[in-house]
């Protein structure tokens, strides 16, 4: 069922992205990409666990936008601006978009942002799809402009330090950022992303005792059991998610949804 | 052989190292809270011994250690006031360099401290831009300033147009990570928890979210500072200067938004080594004034993130520095070490007119990194203590040697 339903499922987000305002090719883009799936070194790994193995998968070209995220909310009114209970997202929850409920200000093809964990995965399920979890993320995220492992690309954590580090404040349209070698766009230059597991990388928020996957993501133990100390956008992805709650809403962070 | 009044010197040196033992015993023994098993110290003999046979120029020093020493054996019954029931007030923060304003209250209070997490892109040199992480908007961040045995309520805000998540660890604080745990924060959020301020002194506080080393680097430090219960000694000036190092891909002076470079940070090869945050802070119209016959307190810290400060004042000699930002106090210093993640406190009596320049002494930072600051002391000169030059003429050894 799964192809012909995501490929209606595509069409029918690709009608409301057109319906939305006249579409670029880079947003058409937002179509899924295979993913083989393997073997990847988590910054922190479980001990046992150095390597999370990862079936094949798809994911979102680039992360779901405004527009795109527009249509599932008028589809799905309990998702609308204003009509979700406080313990699915905080108050900050789609702030961008105007107050009739509509999209404001905000850039269409940009990614969406201010929205909760709860709101993502109910996105992602209206698709016919999920989060992708910790490990396909980071599987993707790894992948260097020409090779499916970009540490061996040189110059890759310097490059994507600086993406993560150089990013707007207010994100652009998607689709226009780096994009790497599965063909897959934005994974650090635009924003944060929930994935499915955010759980299950919530490192305490001290870290210097070493050992403990729970204890390390804060202060010079920070490096006592990662997989590679000199990853700092890894670190600073891993920290991020170390601080979140599944109702946080946040003007950094979106999300692309993983099948 | 040694003359009677030799004797009787050696007698005293021996008498005073014991003493020393014997406070450093009685601290040991009694250093804890417990009511119960403390003297109160007010006419201990030891004490009294101790500022009565100091001399003249040395008894600004010793009554700081003999208060300090008495701090430790007096019983102190407002540590039994309830938490409940201390009055509330709102914590005062000082902007480098100007130091938060001293604490002036002989009582404990409950401090209510709120300090905002601000990412912003600033000069580090005229021309060059930083993409800098602070506290309070500023590099270092605000000093805040406690009494000891205060209960403080600590607020941390991540303003919403931060793209990291960030928290803080105060070395004041005793418990998990200094707050930081706590006080882990996406943008958009804040976080509080109450400590106590259990130990005085002057302490840094930085960013400890991972990778830790960018947030400092980033300029996320500050210094708090826990007077202790009687206080510092009244000064005529107090400034707050904090060292930190700059890793940028573009080598110093490069113009135009400079990136953050991991590997130099991680060869702890800087490009810029400044005193609050900015090339320039401390000099030219930014330096700090002072009056001759004035002493001045610098509050020093350094926030690192790697390189050990070897901080000096050209052109004065620093009276006192509190060796750490401890407890002990020293004299008669010309450069103290401050270590990355940690402070010092030093004063000094401003006897002439001159312009000090502050540096690190390990010199090429000064002049080629950044580390130099100015204090302009104005006055009238004194030219017993220091004459200026007094002559200038030509000099032909050959003619005195008789070659």
């Amino acid at each position: 069922m799964s192809r012909l339903a995501a490929a209606l499922l595509a069409l029918a987000a690709l009608a409301v992205a057109f319906d939305a305002r006249a579409e670029t090719a880079h947003v058409a883009a937002a179509a899924m990409v295979q993913v083989t799936g393997g073997e990847v070194a988590l910054l922190f790994p479980v001990e046992g666990e150095e390597l999370a193995t990862v079936a094949p998968f798809a994911i979102d070209a680039t992360p779901v936008t405004n527009a795109r995220f527009l249509a599932f909310v008028r589809e799905h009114p309990e998702w609308a601006k204003g009509a979700v209970p406080r313990i699915f997202a905080t108050e900050g929850y789609l702030a961008h978009w105007g107050e009739d409920g509509g999209l404001g200000a905000a850039d269409p093809d940009a990614p969406v942002t201010n929205v909760s964990w709860f709101a993502a995965a109910a996105y992602c399920e209206a698709r016919g799809a999920r989060l992708p979890t910790e490990a396909e993320w980071e599987l993707v995220a790894r992948a260097g402009e020409r090779l499916a492992d970009g540490y061996l690309e040189p110059g890759y954590r310097e490059r994507v330090l600086a993406l993560v580090n150089g990013r707007a404040p207010v994100p652009g349209p998607v689709g226009r950022g780096e994009l790497n070698a599965y063909g897959v766009y934005d994974m650090h230059g635009l924003v944060w992303e929930w994935v499915f597991d955010v759980g299950a990388a919530l490192n305490t928020a001290d870290s210097r005792s070493a050992g403990d996957r729970r204890l390390q993501l804060l202060c010079g133990g920070g490096s006592a059991g990662a997989a590679d100390t000199s990853d700092y956008a890894a670190f600073l992805r891993y920290a991020f998610r170390s601080g979140l709650s599944g109702d946080y809403a946040g003007g950094g962070l979106g999300f692309r949804c993983a099948s | 052989m040694r003359d009677k009044s030799g004797n009787l010197h050696a007698g005293a040196i021996v008498g005073g190292a014991a003493l020393v033992v014997a406070l450093a015993v009685v601290l040991a023994l009694f250093g804890g809270r417990d009511a119960n098993a403390v003297e109160p110290p007010a006419d201990d003999p030891r004490v009294q011994l101790t500022l009565a046979e100091t001399p003249a120029h040395a008894a600004h020093d010793l009554t700081i250690n003999a208060v300090w020493a008495e701090r430790a054996l007096r019983a102190d019954e407002e540590d039994q006031v309830p938490v409940a029931d201390l009055p509330v007030i709102k914590g005062a923060l000082g902007y480098a360099p100007h130091a938060a304003p001293p604490v002036d209250r002989d009582y404990r209070a409950h401090v209510q401290v709120e300090l905002e997490v601000v990412e912003k892109v600033m000069e580090i040199a005229d021309g060059v831009e930083y993409r800098f992480w602070t506290f309070g908007g500023s590099v270092p961040g605000p000093m805040i300033r406690v009494r000891e045995g205060d209960y403080v309520t600590f607020t941390l805000q991540n303003h919403p147009s931060s793209l990291m998540p960030h928290n803080i660890d105060l070395h004041a604080v005793s418990g998990q990570g200094g707050g930081a745990e706590a006080t882990l924060i996406a943008p958009g959020q804040q976080a509080t928890f109450s400590f106590t301020a259990l130990n005085p002194g002057v302490y840094v506080y930085h960013c400890a979210t991972a990778p830790v080393g960018m947030h400092i680097a980033n300029g996320m430090y500050g210094l708090i500072v826990v007077e202790p219960k009687e206080g510092f000694p009244a000064v005529d000036r107090e400034y707050y200067v904090m060292q930190g190092d700059f890793y940028t891909k573009g080598d110093f002076g490069e113009p135009g938004l400079q990136e953050f470079d991991m590997l130099r940070a991680i060869d702890e090869d800087a490009a810029y080594v400044v005193f609050n945050g900015r090339v320039g802070s401390l000099t030219g119209d930014n330096a700090m004034q002072a009056k001759v016959g004035e002493t001045v307190r610098l509050f020093v810290g350094n926030g690192g993130p790697n390189l050990t400060s070897s901080f000096h004042v050209i052109g004065d000699v620093f009276d006192r520095v509190w060796l750490e930002g401890g407890a002990i106090v020293n004299r008669d210093i010309q450069t103290t070490l401050i270590p990355a993640g940690g402070a010092a406190v030093v004063e000094f009596d401003t006897n002439v007119p001159a312009s000090l320049t502050l540096v690190d002494h390990s010199i090429f930072r000064a002049f080629n990194k950044g580390a130099i600051g100015s204090l302009v002391v104005t006055g009238e000169a004194d030219p017993v203590v220091y004459s200026g030059r007094i002559d200038v003429r030509p000099y032909h050894p050959e003619a005195t040697a008789g070659y």
